[in-house]
């Protein structure tokens, strides 16, 4: 078959989930704005330290760091409790690889 | 060696995103993927990897209430992951369900993509046999590439005319050459194949393992290593640099892998645990 390159890798769930969180957050903010400038200045700045925010979060999670090095196209669910969910919620089988040798932060295993 | 082995393989992947949740941590506490909660629920069902010195931990099937219903050595061939994978599905059916959206109605060639995908070759080239479309006609082809039928191959390919697939059906034909072990041929179809191709890391791969077949080791290190700076990281380049470490390594043997070790490995990965890459040796139908 063609290749396809997939990028739908774990950390990517993460950061997709996260922006919509944020997005629905910001959102509830502007409906309380009482005018059009007020309302674009408050979510600039709310935009802007919600992305500081969420670089810090980011930066934070070694784990999704890790897994956005694996571009084989195999879609690791990270971490464990998203990963239960988630064969729960489908009704399938976990496959999971344990790592005895360590794990860096590059995403080396 | 997972990642650059089986975990690269383009069925197992297919297969492992449709019916599996794919899923790995460290089992240490230090390590970067460390995960405290899986180590728990892998322990509880597999005690010996609770301890300081674990044995090469295995892929284990595992259901959400902690049950090993499969497992496939760490060091495992591609042929005996996929084996694996399909006998504990087919052992336990009701993880093997079709989702809402595969169970819907859907084209001939839809229906038999996702066979294909879930190892059910007989069915997906059985629904193909009366498909036309250049793609449908490619699968079919490509079907028969992985069963060694040349004959068949070419009978699906002869017709296929869409520019889109050209450089896939020279690659897809190639592989006759890498099977008859004619290396010379097969890196010469392979040179044709650009940059831009979706086939282009594979190209390139596969030009450094008939280097190195046809004794010119500087050559091949020197194409894979080119290969692994100068594109984005695919199964390809994991199997180049597994290629490539193995090469440099020569026939040391090491039986231990230790993240202080000096790094041989362009990806910069700590080692390659278990057998070298089976291409090295040339065509292997259980590589």
């Amino acid at each position: 078959m063609p290749q396809t390159k997939s990028n739908l890798d774990a950390s990517q769930n993460w950061k997709i989930s996260t922006n919509g969180q944020l997005s629905s957050w910001r959102r509830k903010k502007i409906s309380c704005g009482r005018t059009i400038f007020i309302t674009g200045f408050y979510c600039r700045v709310v935009g802007i330290m919600l992305t500081s925010l969420s670089i810090l979060l980011l930066h934070s999670l070694p784990q999704a760091i890790g897994v956005s090095k694996d571009m084989t196209g195999l879609q690791w669910v990270q971490p464990f409790g998203v990963a239960l969910k988630a064969a729960k919620a489908q009704n399938r089988l976990l496959m999971i690889k344990p790592v005895a040798f360590g794990t860096s932060m590059d995403g080396g295993w | 060696m997972l990642r650059a082995g089986p975990f690269s393989d383009e069925r197992i992947i297919k297969l492992a995103n449709k019916r599996f949740v794919p899923f790995f941590f460290d089992l240490g506490n230090e390590g970067a993927a460390a995960d405290t909660a899986a180590r728990k629920f892998v322990v509880k069902a597999r005690p010996e990897f609770g301890g300081e010195m674990v044995p090469v931990p295995p892929v284990l099937f595992m259901t959400p209430e902690g049950k090993v219903l499969g497992e496939v050595a760490n060091m495992a061939t591609t042929a005996e992951v996929t084996k694996a994978m399909r006998k504990v599905l087919d052992k336990y059916p009701q993880y093997d369900a079709r989702t809402s959206s595969e169970s819907k109605t859907k084209s001939v060639l839809e229906e038999a993509t996702l066979r294909f995908e879930l190892l059910d070759d007989d069915g997906a080239y059985k629904l193909l046999a009366s498909e036309t479309s250049p793609i449908a006609l490619y699968l079919r082809g490509h079907i028969a590439r992985l069963r060694l039928d040349w004959r068949a191959m070419d009978l699906a390919f002869k017709d296929i005319k869409d520019p889109k697939l050209l450089d896939d059906i020279k690659i897809e034909r190639a592989y006759e050459l890498w099977t008859k072990k004619d290396y010379q041929s097969f890196q010469g179809v392979l040179q044709g194949i650009g940059k831009s191709s979706n086939r282009f890391s594979e190209a390139r791969y596969y030009i450094g393992i008939a280097e190195y077949l046809l004794g010119h080791k500087e050559n091949s290190t020197a194409i894979w290593k080119s290969l692994i700076k100068e594109c984005t990281q695919d199964p390809w380049v994991y199997r180049a640099d597994w290629a490539y470490t193995n090469v440099m390594e020569g026939d040391q043997k090491r039986t231990v892998l230790s993240p202080n070790d000096k790094r041989v490995s362009l990806l910069n990965r700590i080692g390659y645990a278990g057998p070298k890459n089976p291409d090295l040796r040339g065509p292997s139908p259980s590589r």
